[in-house]
């Protein structure tokens, strides 16, 4: 049976690779018009011109001529910034999110992942502080400083990918998807920063989790969009820096003195000019203490970077990593049938490459180890010997 | 002093030393300087439409009047008009001391001034602000007062008084309320810095920091057993 070019496929490969139609037509040596017939489905491209997508888009043939075996319903998306949604360099994050997701569900069927909480639960809760510490008792994280916020949300069941392969630095986002009626709320870290950026910045997508429930971002007004970012970031400094313990702690030390937080940097992980925000917000320091502070950071040179933010590592996700170790080591699959069963179960072909992004591992691990590549073949040495 | 609901104030604090990266990024795309290595010489003036522009919607949302105030083809100031016929005027606190220093005479914030007759009995604050001798020439005060009067003919009355928001973005931010007497001497001063809200957004600005990574593990470092986070279902 003849396989149908899928024109929609072809897009998705253009955008991951964050190509506009004009440079693919240049890439693949054809016009334009042509690039949006394929893509359309007016056209179809040559066999010759099929071969070529691998090399330039990165993707399998296959990938092209298969269409999607799967619907996810996407919530909407919870980027930095409204306009970020309109961006180029946020569509190839927004495809790899939607890999990601079907990775995850992949996975679902041979492996135990913490469970997700239900949101709902939380929904009566009005004050950011008691709701705060409802997540936190529910992971009995108690009081204590949180000493890796990736491992944290791992555990709270949240589906946790890197993605820093991008050329474009994009912040980290968040949404939930669901597939098969599977629900999986997808964080992606972006570029993370220092680690204490980090910290904050996933808290704060944890934020949206839990405070921005049937709230499709995309279809937010500028102001309301506004107003969602301040409440993720207010839920970030609550969840990291609990008034009950931070607030207490901070109030036995000099409270205007930016060594004070210095030391509390090393044990709350988060990052000075947060704590001392948390610290205004909790009406423990005033407008000119504050001022005061930021003049002690600025006079250290110790404003950007902080101090600490150089030599602390970045955390990164694991339980991609550690399924993955889980099916090969107990044999329940090899490596190289991971892509192949991904693609029986969904019909979406992705490369080694894109799989080992997504997973954080190394291609590597998504190969053939069994049959070696290398071909070799003894010298025709005795013809030589009897000319 | 200010006859202005503290819901308000609190309102005009912020906008003064708001910075809204959605507005930034669209003007750069508008110059065609997305990447922000060009030039961006309308920056001032993008930055004070911005903020006169939140001050007419906040003064919509709240009842308030406002005024438009047409200084050559150049400036147009928006002035926010209390209920007693009050009048608000906004400056950065670095221009508005050059202004009240080494300023014109007829620059709308000493015409303005020059309303504020109420003050003149009340002992200024510091005197350091005006010059030490001011030319108070009869008849030039006169046609000043002529020249206040004229600039202010959109409204139906004089302005009982004029006060000051004076703001600080530079490094920290800060803001002011002040009143001047007709002699341009601080009479009044509140600082509303505590009105203004934490800007957490701050905390996630790009700090182009790249460190080393590792995998994620919440024991401490010295035990070598990596936290299983995920387990394999029971299905051989």
């Amino acid at each position: 049976m003849k396989k149908i070019f899928n024109g929609s496929r072809l897009k998705e490969a253009r955008l991951y690779n964050k190509l506009t139609i004009t440079e693919l037509a240049e890439k693949l040596n054809v016009t334009k018009q042509m690039v949006s017939k394929y893509e359309s489905g007016k056209s179809e491209p040559s066999f010759e011109k099929s071969l070529q997508l691998n090399d330039v888009l990165g993707y399998p043939r296959e990938f092209f001529y298969t269409a999607d075996k799967f619907f996810i319903d996407n919530e909407g998306t919870f980027f930095r910034s409204r306009l970020t949604a309109t961006q180029k360099s946020k569509e190839p994050a927004s495809i790899a999110l939607k890999y990601s997701v079907i990775v995850r569900d992949f996975l679902e069927q041979f492996i135990d992942f913490p469970a997700l909480q239900d949101r709902e639960i939380y929904e009566g809760i009005d004050n950011p502080e008691e709701l705060a510490l409802s997540i936190r008792r529910s992971m009995d994280l108690g009081l204590e400083p949180i000493h890796d916020i990736i491992e944290v949300a791992e555990l709270m069941g949240f589906t946790v990918i890197n993605m820093d392969y991008q050329e474009d630095k994009v912040d980290a986002f968040s949404s939930m998807n669901t597939i098969n009626g599977n629900s999986y709320f997808v964080i992606t870290t972006g570029d993370s920063g220092s680690f204490y950026r980090q910290q904050f910045s996933i808290a704060h997508e944890i934020g949206h989790w839990v405070l921005h429930q049937n709230i499709n971002p995309q279809e937010l007004d500028k102001d309301e969009y506004k107003t969602m970012e301040n409440e993720a970031n207010k839920f970030a400094s609550i969840f990291l820096l609990p008034k009950e313990s931070f607030g207490n702690e901070l109030k036995t030390k000099i409270v205007d003195e930016i060594d004070t937080y210095y030391n509390l940097k090393r044990k709350w992980n988060v990052s000075m000019a947060a704590m001392i925000m948390r610290a205004r917000d909790l009406n423990i320091i005033s407008a000119d203490q504050e001022a005061k502070l930021y003049k002690q950071l600025h006079y250290r040179k110790w404003r950007n970077p902080e101090p600490f933010d150089l030599e602390t590592k970045v955390t990164l996700p694991v339980a991609f990593k550690q399924s993955l170790e889980l099916l090969i080591d107990e044999n329940i699959l090899q490596g190289h049938e991971i892509p192949l069963k991904i693609a029986e179960a969904y019909n979406l072909y992705l490369t080694p490459k894109m799989l080992a992004m997504i997973c954080g591992v190394e291609p590597a691990i998504f190969m053939d180890n069994s049959q070696s590549k290398v071909v070799l073949k003894i010298k025709d040495f005795k013809k030589k010997q009897s000319s | 002093m200010i006859n202005l609901h503290n819901d308000i104030v609190k309102a005009i604090a912020n906008i003064l030393v708001m910075d809204d990266p959605e507005s930034r990024y669209l003007y750069l795309q508008s110059i065609n300087n997305e990447s922000g290595e060009g030039t961006q010489n309308s920056s001032p003036q993008h930055k004070w439409d911005y903020r006169y522009n939140s001050l007419i919607e906040m003064a919509k949302k709240f009842g308030l009047q406002y005024v438009k105030l047409n200084r050559g083809k150049l400036w147009e100031a928006v002035l926010i008009v209390g209920p007693e016929n009050e009048l608000y005027v906004f400056f950065s606190h670095k221009n508005m001391r050059n202004i009240i220093k080494k300023g014109k005479n007829n620059h709308y914030l000493k015409l303005l001034n020059l309303f504020n007759t109420e003050f003149d009995a009340m002992a200024p604050l510091n005197s350091q602000m005006t010059l030490p001798i001011y030319d108070s020439d009869a008849e030039s005060e006169e046609n000043l007062k002529e020249q206040a009067r004229e600039m202010l003919s959109m409204m139906e009355e004089n302005p009982s008084k004029v006060y000051v928001f004076a703001f600080d973005h530079s490094f920290i931010s800060t803001v002011k309320a002040l009143a001047f007497n007709t002699r341009h001497e601080v009479v009044w001063e509140k600082d509303l810095t505590e009105l203004i809200e934490p800007n957490y957004r701050l905390v996630l600005k790009e700090d182009n920091v790249n460190p080393d990574k590792r995998e994620s593990k919440n024991t401490p470092e010295i035990k070598k057993e990596k936290k299983q986070i995920v387990r394999l279902k029971n299905i051989k």
